[in-house]
């Protein structure tokens, strides 16, 4: 009896022990497990230059494998557009141009459904457009416009406060652009608004202008109550925020599980790669199984903070069958890019003015949205830029170009080729290990991935079939992956190999001599194995 | 030798400790309160309810640090009451981990650094299926092998990775591939296998119970009876439980073969305990490893399976010494 009582106060007394650290020690403990996730390797190729016209074809891809990565839906529920790619095939090399690193990853992905090189408005099934707004920071330049239904052509023009704007994640409002001009009416000064539209979505009045009946604007802290004060203060024919109501908001997307798409509407093909920045090891990362975006919010990520190459073949492609290029990045396929090379930033390639080079959308993303990084103002997401201009200045084009943060840092090339077995995209990224510097010191570059060789780094993997009606929450990606920049010269892990494997071995080594009763093995390896069992406990065991 | 022996009690108390803790890091992870609990599907912003999911945070974290603790101790259990291979097996799985996870501490917890030798990754999965199947093998539970085929898929998937990049393989590359995208089919087809073996031993009116619970969350979910039912349940399945090959159409098919299956396991604890607490463990555990590839999830199988054998080795003896005490009597 006391032997039971004292065998139940033992174990009692480690489960008590063992609750206990793990409640405190949960944080750490959490991540000490060790971990040997899937892994796609960058081989390193000395003098490897990528063909961003034609991406897949350059000879250094033949001698790296495929990495076949399987996909799930993003929204897996009977009757739904997501997931029609199965698998995503990767492959991953580096190089050094002027002792400068760059990191080249290859993707493949059968087609599925049209080629498409559309991008139209995200529509459901029943017609109404998907999230009809723009995305703003708040401020003084979000207004109201209120109409009355049965007469869209005039409205009246308010000022909101900051906290009753409608904001997705909080300090960005939902907004489209609207321009107030004043017209002269019979010497009479008549404000107009330009580009105001209904809760669909819709332009209101038709398209046409919409007479203002009454104004009330707050600009920057001052009121403005009339249109020839809003003329006075030099403000005829500006940009402004109209806040969106009653629209489509993130939390509708959940009566929907499916896109309208035909052969002549279509969304953009993608293809896209998350690069983990951490933030995760505080927040159960290890437990947050897939890097998704969660759904009913402007795409915040489940875990940690991360940076998103989004590749679209319209507008970003610079392919010739890319229409939609230029898009909203302020690249341009006939003249320069506006945007500076600090010379902190070291990039010999000159990404981003390469001839056949698209773009990506570079976002960062974390537990609250996604933002373009780089972006202007009234994109589908919130943008980080340089804190040099305020959110006026952007939407009224009152800004130096080559000052704005660097959208092009990650250079494309995209393309497909008909095979017996089907259809399949190549999309093809190179970018510099690192982009310290390519903002000049405003910050670009803490919201990007910088890279060193001989680390790992956590990458998901992500495919849009446009051709197949998946865009915004619908599309398939995987699981976290490791992506492992091999070194130019051997892994110092693999040093740690004989060591591992010698613990993974040893206890299995007295059995193996006595069943193979193998003399020479015995002779030379028991007096090691008899200290080993005898730390073990198990001096007695006979061998 | 003096067989070594343990009161079924504690193992009884320990297994309980193990699956609750499961069960806990299953639904109690940040993926679940944040991702699939439809917040923002509600209007509500992650960031107002963050701080009031915190609090469950920490018990998700915490069942997960217990699992962590737990598992050696297991082993170490299962090392000191077995002898032979099983133990030389169980021994080098422990010692292999150790080794893995000390590893990953010096290095540093939250570096992203640490690249574990593909060889060593591979070797210490096999040595992780070996154990399991032998376990299986010596404690005569043969319904038991099927409900390990999922985790076989899982292995696979991660074995023949690592042999892709150690190798430069596409083949091992597309082997990987697929036996990923055929986890979801197979739990499907392991649920309805292991429901036929063992339906006459079960409970009927266990099943019943859990199987109507989950027909009713099937047809709801398949009809999208509320905005955001489906996709909670359906983003569940690949971003809790981690299964590969999920397809748009398998989200309430499997929910309904899943409760089906845990009525079957939890039916069984009269007639078959070890099977029973065993199939309670294999299935929380299956679900929290799949394709995740941390060592306390990969040996979550092999946990299930020393349980079982363990349980199963105890009722084993229990018999014979109440045999041997009749005989003594007579």
């Amino acid at each position: 009896m006391a032997n039971g009582y004292t065998k139940l106060l033992v174990v009692g007394a480690i489960v008590v022990i063992a609750i206990l650290l793990a409640s405190y020690g949960a944080d750490f403990v959490l991540n000490s497990a060790a971990q040997t996730t899937s892994t796609v390797t960058a081989y390193y190729v000395p003098n490897a230059s990528p063909d961003l016209g034609n991406p897949g074809s350059e000879s250094f891809w033949s001698t790296i494998p495929w990495t076949s990565v399987p996909l799930v839906p993003t929204i897996p529920v009977p009757g739904g557009i997501a997931g029609h790619t199965h698998f995503v095939y990767v492959k991953a090399a580096w190089t050094y141009v002027d002792n400068v690193p760059y990191i080249m990853i290859l993707m493949k992905a059968r087609n599925h459904g049209y080629i498409s090189w559309m991008a139209c408005p995200e529509t459901t099934t029943t017609g109404k457009l998907w999230q009809p707004f723009a995305v703003d920071h708040a401020g003084w330049w979000i207004v109201n416009v209120s109409y009355k239904q049965s007469n869209e052509s005039v409205a009246s023009v308010n000022c909101i406060p900051v906290k009753d704007q409608i904001q997705y994640p909080p300090g960005e409002a939902l907004a489209n652009p609207i321009q107030i001009i004043a017209v002269n009416q019979s010497g009479k000064l008549v404000g107009e608004i330009l580009g105001a539209t209904g809760p669909g979505g819709h332009p209101l009045n038709g398209g046409n202008p919409i007479v203002i009946t009454s104004l009330d604007l707050n600009y920057s802290g001052h009121m403005i109550t009339s249109i020839s004060q809003f003329v006075k203060m030099g403000l005829n024919d500006t940009t402004w925020g109209q806040n969106a109501y009653n629209e489509f908001y993130p939390e509708d997307t959940a009566k929907y599980v499916t896109l309208f798409y035909n052969s002549s509407y279509m969304y953009p093909e993608r293809f896209a790669i998350l690069w983990s920045l951490g933030g995760a090891p505080s927040d159960w990362y290890q437990i947050a199984y897939t890097p998704h975006m969660m759904p009913g919010t402007s795409g915040a990520i489940s875990a940690g903070q991360d940076e998103l190459w989004v590749l679209n073949d319209n507008p970003r492609a610079n392919n010739t069958q890319d229409f939609g290029y230029p898009g909203p990045t302020l690249f341009s396929r006939n003249s320069t890019p506006p945007y500076a090379h600090y010379a902190a930033y070291n990039d010999p390639l000159n990404l981003g003015y390469l001839k056949d080079q698209g773009i990506i959308a570079d976002a960062y993303v974390n537990g609250s949205s996604i933002y373009y990084i780089g972006g202007v103002t009234f994109m589908g997401f919130p943008a980080l830029n340089t804190p040099q201009y305020n959110t006026w200045d952007l939407m009224n084009g009152m800004y130096n170009a080559s000052k704005l943060w660097n959208p092009s840092v990650v250079a494309t090339g995209i393309t497909y080729h008909q095979t017996q077995t089907g259809t399949y995209w190549y999309a093809e990224f190179v970018r510099t290990f690192s982009t310290v510097g390519v903002s000049g010191g405003q910050g670009e570059s803490h919201y990007q991935v910088q890279l060193s060789p001989g680390k790992t780094y956590h990458v998901a993997f992500a495919v849009f079939q446009g051709g197949a009606g998946e865009s915004v929450d619908f599309k398939s990606i995987s699981f976290w992956y490791n992506l492992y920049i091999e070194p130019a010269s051997s892994s110092s892990y693999v040093a740690m190999l004989p060591l591992l494997m010698g613990l993974l071995i040893a206890p299995m080594v007295p059995l193996s001599m006595k069943t193979l009763k193998y003399p020479l093995l015995r002779l030379v390896a028991l007096p090691f194995l008899k200290t080993f069992l005898k730390v073990l406990g198990h001096g007695k065991t006979k061998i | 030798m003096e067989k070594r022996r343990f009161d079924f009690n504690l193992i009884s108390s320990f297994l309980i400790i193990y699956l609750i803790a499961e069960f806990l890091e299953l639904f109690f992870n940040r993926e679940f309160l944040v991702s699939v609990l439809p917040f923002g599907l509600a209007g509500i912003s992650i960031n107002t309810i963050e701080p009031a999911l915190r609090f469950m945070y920490i018990v998700g974290g915490s069942s997960y640090a217990l699992l962590l603790f737990l598992q050696p101790i297991l082993l170490g259990w299962g090392i000191y009451v077995t002898k032979g291979w099983v133990r030389a097996l169980l021994a080098s799985v422990l010692l292999s981990t150790f080794g893995a996870d000390l590893l990953h501490t010096y290095i540093g917890i939250n570096s992203t650094a640490l690249n574990l030798p593909y060889q060593f990754s591979m070797a210490y999965v096999l040595l992780i299926v070996v154990s399991s199947l032998y376990i299986v093998h010596l404690s005569g539970r043969r319904a038991f092998y099927v409900l390990l085929i999922p985790d076989l898929l899982a292995f696979s998937f991660l074995w023949f990775d690592w042999l892709s990049q150690g190798m430069g393989n596409n083949t091992a590359s597309i082997i990987s591939a697929y036996s990923g995208y055929l986890i979801a089919y197979s739990i499907m087809l392991v649920g309805i296998a292991f429901t036929a073996l063992e339906l006459k031993r079960t409970s009927f009116k266990t099943v019943s119970i859990l199987g109507s619970v989950g027909a009713l969350v099937a047809i709801a979910t398949l009809l999208n009876v509320i905005p955001g039912w489906g996709f909670a349940i359906g983003v569940a399945f690949p971003y809790i439980f981690g299964i590969l090959g999920i397809r748009d159409w398998m989200p309430p098919i499997i929910f309904l073969i899943a409760f089906i299956t845990l009525g079957v396991a939890l039916g069984l604890r009269k007639s078959d305990k070890a099977l029973s607490f065993g199939a309670l463990s294999i299935l929380a555990g299956t679900v929290i490893f799949d394709s995740v590839p941390l060592t306390t999830y990969m040996l979550a199988p092999l946990m299930a399976c020393l349980l079982m054998f363990l349980i199963s080795n105890h009722q084993r003896e229990k018999i014979e010494n109440k045999m041997e005490r009749n005989v003594s009597a007579q």
